[in-house]
């Protein structure tokens, strides 16, 4: 016999049960293929974000830095870029970062001040401001910080920060853009001026980073290698380096979204268990006539494991549909995560990592692919323990259906 | 002796209160005869039958088929013993309501090939005069009709013994005798022996031996 088919027209035959059983299945589906491709995408965005606007694909920085000492001069150095000229399939460009109070006149706010040498800048990071004019001998605040301290495009705000030496120094800039920038180091705490500028209110050269973009990722080692060899008194760090504490947070919530699959798939798989249970019971005169014809436990077994197989199978594929339907709109158009992220006062909420404005999910063939082949076999395993109440009750009891 | 029972008996333990259902019964029917049991409601004939067609288990005693002992035997063994040597009929018939006419007479040729299988059940379903319905639901048939595909599906496959419990109980008169002139057709034709249990006394009249049973005693053997 059949059981295979024999299992499909059951299925068949209670409609509204396996309806139900499968329909709790693809939201489950559905929720999972969500969750996975959107977490990735925002993971994705995340750290692609941060290579772009921070940290690119290597940086060059000072033995022992120090992050909590940003004005230390241990967090400065100097050091020649001749070695990075001669490096090919590379741009670099350097930045400072010193601790500052920004100053509208009415309010003061300390901010990363970040200098940068913008013609270098563009050819590695992707930083821009929402005036699209060129920095100049301007100040570019991060969103937040001018939506904290009122100011706009024009207005002119003051610059106070301590040189190396422990000299005040204090500039007034006019505001020549805003950084609209999901990366806190910009949208909540930066302000950006002319590295050249910079250097030269503080009297030095110093700078505390070279960041260097490769044109091949995959040359990410050896040209690493190579950097560090070069610069053997400075530290040489790999975005993979600069990104950890970005993929353990993701891990950590990876830990929370496992946490979410299991539930739903409990929920899920205990519908198809109490499904395949009423199956069972209601089939159990069949079963009996079976068995009395001389069909063993396991062929008994297999009627009731195949009718999880066809509840597994139906919804996944609904689920799968389900999740395409729901990632086209999510993957073109995305969530203006920007939009959900701003406080009632509109100040834009710091999750202390780069948050993309727009998140966009992914599209990974493991979550549309991966349910269609894992929950029909995970559906007939968790249906073989129902199923085997099948042969548990006496031939006799159910040929005649009774308790 | 084709089937022998050597001191059957069967005690049910419901809530610790035993019950003596059949107390030593020893019954003999030789091969291809008819053999009938009869009585009252509740004097056995159900326990018997199930215990002879190794659907229940004796407490104590032996049962025989073709010389060949059903006791001590695991499930799979008993399975096995069943479907090479016995057939069933039901009193309600207990076809697969998803299945059709024939797929419920094909699941007694179990791994046979398609072409012998097709070949089988057409036949068989033509000497129960059932031809042109075997692509009809069990709900689509007469319960009449849905007892001969059961008897189909017990012949099917040429048992050594074929045990009908009630098998015109549910069925009016007129049907309930063609059923029985059926059997005793097959039992001519086919040298199959037949265990009835019965209330139809029309069974009697076809019955080479007739065993009345009272709580759960054989009381008188014809």
């Amino acid at each position: 016999m059949n059981f295979l088919m024999m299992s499909l027209k059951n299925v068949l035959r209670a409609k509204g049960r396996a309806i139900m059983t499968l329909s709790i299945l693809s939201l489950g589906i559905m929720i999972f293929i969500f969750y996975g491709t959107f977490v990735e995408g925002f993971m994705n965005q995340s750290i692609q974000g941060s290579i772009d606007e921070e940290i690119s694909h290597i940086r060059i920085r000072a033995l022992n830095y120090d992050e909590d000492l940003p004005l230390n001069e241990t967090n400065m150095f100097y050091t020649s870029s001749d070695a990075l000229d001669k490096i090919e399939g590379i741009s670099y460009t350097p930045r400072l970062t010193l601790s500052a109070d920004l100053d509208n006149y009415e309010d003061t706010l300390p901010i990363v001040l970040i200098g940068i040498d913008s013609t270098k800048d563009e050819q590695v990071f992707t930083l821009t401001s929402t005036s699209g004019e060129p920095l100049g001998d301007t100040a570019w605040l991060g969103g937040s910080v001018a939506r904290d301290m009122g100011v706009n495009i024009g207005d002119y705000v003051n610059l106070t920060f301590r040189s190396p030496i422990g000299a005040y120094i204090s500039g007034e800039y006019e505001v020549g853009g805003i950084i609209n920038s999901g990366n806190p180091l910009f949208s909540t705490q930066g302000v950006v001026i002319a590295l050249e500028e910079l250097q030269s209110l503080i009297g030095t050269n110093l700078i505390s980073f070279y960041s260097i973009k490769l044109d091949d990722k995959n040359q990410l080692d050896s040209i690493a290698s190579q950097v560090k060899k070069d610069y053997p008194n400075n530290e040489v760090l790999t975005w993979l380096d600069l990104t950890e504490d970005l993929r353990l947070l993701m891990e950590q919530k990876d830990g929370m979204l496992g946490s979410i699959y299991f539930i739903i798939a409990l929920i899920a798989f205990l519908g198809l268990m109490n499904s395949i249970l009423i199956s069972v019971w209601e089939k159990r005169k069949n079963t009996g006539t079976l068995r009395a014809l001389g069909y063993k436990d396991k062929d008994i077994i297999k009627i009731f494991v195949y009718e999880g197989f066809w509840i597994g199978l139906a919804g996944s594929i609904l689920g799968v549909v389900l999740g395409i339907l729901l990632n086209i709109p999510l993957s073109t158009i995305g969530i203006n995560y920007g939009a959900l992220a701003t406080s009632g006062d509109g100040a834009t909420i710091d999750f202390g990592f780069y948050v993309p404005n727009i998140i966009r999910s992914v599209w990974n063939p493991v979550y549309f692919v991966g349910p269609l082949f894992v929950i029909p076999i995970v559906a007939m395993l968790v249906s073989y323990f129902p199923a085997k109440k099948s042969i548990q009750m006496s031939i006799v009891d159910c040929i005649r259906n009774k308790d | 002796m084709f089937l022998e029972t050597h001191a059957i008996k069967k005690i049910y333990d419901n809530n610790s209160m035993p019950f003596e259902a059949l107390t030593d019964i020893n019954i003999v029917l030789e091969q291809g005869k008819i053999g009938a049991l009869v009585g009252a409601s509740g004097s056995g004939k159900t326990t018997l039958l199930n215990i002879i067609g190794a659907l229940d288990t004796a407490t104590e005693g032996e049962v025989t088929i073709d010389g060949k002992s059903i006791m001590n035997k695991t499930p799979d063994e008993l399975a096995l013993f069943r479907r090479e040597h016995l057939g069933f009929i039901f009193q309600s018939y207990n076809l697969i309501p998803v299945l059709t006419a024939f797929e419920n007479v094909a699941l007694s040729l179990f791994d046979a090939p398609d072409a012998e299988k097709k070949e089988k059940v057409m036949t068989i379903l033509q000497t129960v005069g059932l031809e042109g319905k075997e692509h009809s639901f069990p709900n689509q048939l007469s319960g009449g009709q849905q007892q001969r595909v059961s008897i189909a599906r017990a012949l099917v496959k040429t048992p050594k013994l074929l045990l009908a419990d009630e098998p015109t109980a549910n069925l009016d008169s007129v049907t309930g005798h063609q059923i029985l002139e059926l059997m005793a057709e097959i039992n001519q034709k086919a040298n199959i022996t037949i265990l009835f249990s019965t209330h139809d006394s029309r069974v009697m009249s076809i019955a080479h031996k007739i065993f009345t049973m009272q709580d759960g005693k054989i009381i008188k053997e014809d």
